[in-house]
């Protein structure tokens, strides 16, 4: 029993109380999460009244009917005037915003949370993937500590994070992780159930769709029956590996460099952009905090390289 | 003090911990296909869930788009100053946002398409259903779409007309599919563009609500 609770103890304060983990991708993760939602107030601010108007195909009648059905939370229950809407974006923008430059990022996160439901309730048809996991990733954001980087205003040193605010941090930081597990492992049992994908001509009716094509050489890698085949099956791949390949650790960087690439293809041959925006984004924070500071080191290195380079080139000349 | 204090945040540890664990297991029980457990309980897992975990990854499984889709509309107007009544020809509303989104990912056109597609999609659902059943009965829910769709005929057919000039009289949707060559004919040349379509009925403007 005393080895037990010796046990216990010694795994609490190892994982979950000694120090917040990946303190600079929780940071990273909340500036790019504030520039994804920016995207998203910008990309629908022309017509919003088409899409969360009462002068939209959702007027405000079928709006609160449809409620009924989904008994979501939405600000717009409370007013359906035009100036009503504006307000929500005008703040939905700030709080974006603020989340970007790492100030008032608790009030900015539980602001944008609410917001994304509402008008994520006001019209569900504009939705992706990508806002999914968006609103779950940001609701376990908000117990993290995700503004002591990149911040304009980071959190001073003297009053450090306490025990509880570690413990929340790091519950939040699994959280995450195993939602991330779930989201490949549920998306990649699906793709393998597909007769598509597991003769691995899945992408090719991708690139073909008039809705997820968007360059020309997506056309031209469509007709290349050997790209196609790889790429589906990488696609599969990757997915199924997240799980078992995210608790090997010296795997894990690499894992997160191919689903990088899988996603940045996915937002340039598809159009996907907000979705690989957001995917990116959740991906960044599983990078651990000494990997970036080796990076950065190393970053630092070659600029000063360069610099005293530049330098003897100078003196040689003069 | 400082073992109390301690002792407290392991506690606490060990609570996160296990609400962590039970998360996940609903979470991953509601991922699962529909099963017996999840049929007979779901009471249980669904209140948990929904709204703020709900989830769905089928992204492009169990297969991809086979087709591509493109909703077309027709209007029955009539002229203010005069008696005439004509109808006009089917107008195309998303091709032109599919090219503006495949332009410009971030163009507004996206969320424009995609609000239009998502609600001619659910009333074809509907329509599905019904049709597979003859004894169907529509549910609240089915009346909704319906309106729903209605609204979408009528202020999507707003915008192709001057109202000072006409009244619409009625409109209509149309539906059509271009099937993707398949990718066994992917040496061919040429593969004939099979098209297909579905039309519904005409939905009377005049006293109709959106």
């Amino acid at each position: 029993m005393r080895r037990l609770k010796t046990a216990l103890i010694f795994f609490a304060y190892r994982h979950f109380l000694r120090r917040p983990q990946h303190r600079i991708g929780a940071s990273l993760t909340r500036a790019v999460y504030g520039l994804w939602l920016l995207l998203f107030y910008l990309q629908a601010f022309p017509i919003r009244d088409f899409i969360w108007g009462g002068k939209g195909p959702i007027t405000d009648t079928n709006f609160i009917q449809g409620m009924a059905f989904t008994k979501e939370f939405s600000f717009f229950t409370y007013s359906a005037s035009p100036l009503w809407l504006n307000l929500l974006i005008l703040a939905g923008m700030a709080s974006a915003l603020c989340l970007m430059l790492g100030v008032f990022v608790r009030g900015s996160l539980v602001l944008s949370l609410l917001l994304l439901f509402s008008f994520h309730a006001r019209n569900g048809y504009i939705l992706d993937g990508g806002d999914n996991i968006g609103r779950i990733v940001l609701v376990f954001l908000t117990f993290m500590d995700c503004s002591t980087f990149l911040s304009v205003r980071p959190r001073r040193g003297g009053l450090g994070p306490t025990p509880l605010a570690n413990v929340l941090h790091n519950i939040a930081y699994r959280a995450i992780a195993l939602q991330y597990c779930f989201l490949y492992l549920s998306s990649s049992f699906a793709k393998i159930a597909g007769p598509l994908w597991q003769n691995g001509t899945a992408l090719y009716y991708v690139l073909k769709s008039s809705e997820f094509s968007r360059t020309t050489l997506a056309s031209v890698l469509s007709r290349n029956y050997v790209i196609v085949t790889i790429a589906s099956y990488c696609v599969v791949g990757l997915q199924v590996a997240f799980p078992f390949f995210f608790c090997v650790k010296p795997l894990r960087v690499a894992l997160i460099v191919g689903l990088v690439v899988m996603h940045v293809g996915i937002a340039y041959f598809m159009g996907l952009v907000r979705f690989s925006t957001v995917m990116i984004a959740g991906l960044l924070l599983f990078i651990p905090d000494e990997s970036y500071r080796r990076a950065g080191r190393m970053l630092g290195l070659m600029v000063r390289r360069r610099q005293l380079g530049t330098r003897k080139e100078e003196v040689v000349w003069s | 003090m400082k073992t109390h204090r301690r002792a407290r945040y392991v506690a606490v540890t060990i609570v996160l911990v296990c609400w962590l664990a039970t998360h996940y297991a609903l979470v991953g029980w509601s991922l699962l296909p529909a099963n017996a457990i999840g049929i007979l309980h779901g009471d249980v897992i669904r209140p948990y869930i929904e709204p703020f975990f709900s989830q769905n990854w089928h992204m492009f499984a169990p297969d991809p788009p086979l087709t591509n889709e493109s909703f077309v509309i027709q209007l029955n107007v009539g002229a203010r100053a005069e008696s005439d009544t004509w109808v006009t020809e089917w107008v195309d509303v998303t091709t032109l946002l599919l090219k503006k989104g495949a332009s410009n990912p971030l163009s507004p056109a996206v969320p424009r398409l995609r609000t239009i597609q998502g609600i001619v999609r659910e009333y074809r659902n509907y329509l599905a259903r019904s049709q597979a059943n003859p004894q169907y009965e529509p549910s609240l829910y089915d009346t909704h779409v319906t309106r729903v769709f209605n609204s979408l005929l009528l202020t999507v057919a707003s915008e192709l007309y001057d109202p000072a000039q006409y009244r619409l009289l009625a409109v209509r949707g149309r539906v059509i599919f271009e099937d993707i060559p398949p990718f066994s004919e992917l040496q061919a040349s040429a593969h004939p563009n099979t098209l297909r379509s579905s039309t519904f009925d005409w939905l009377p403007a005049e006293g109709a609500t959106r």
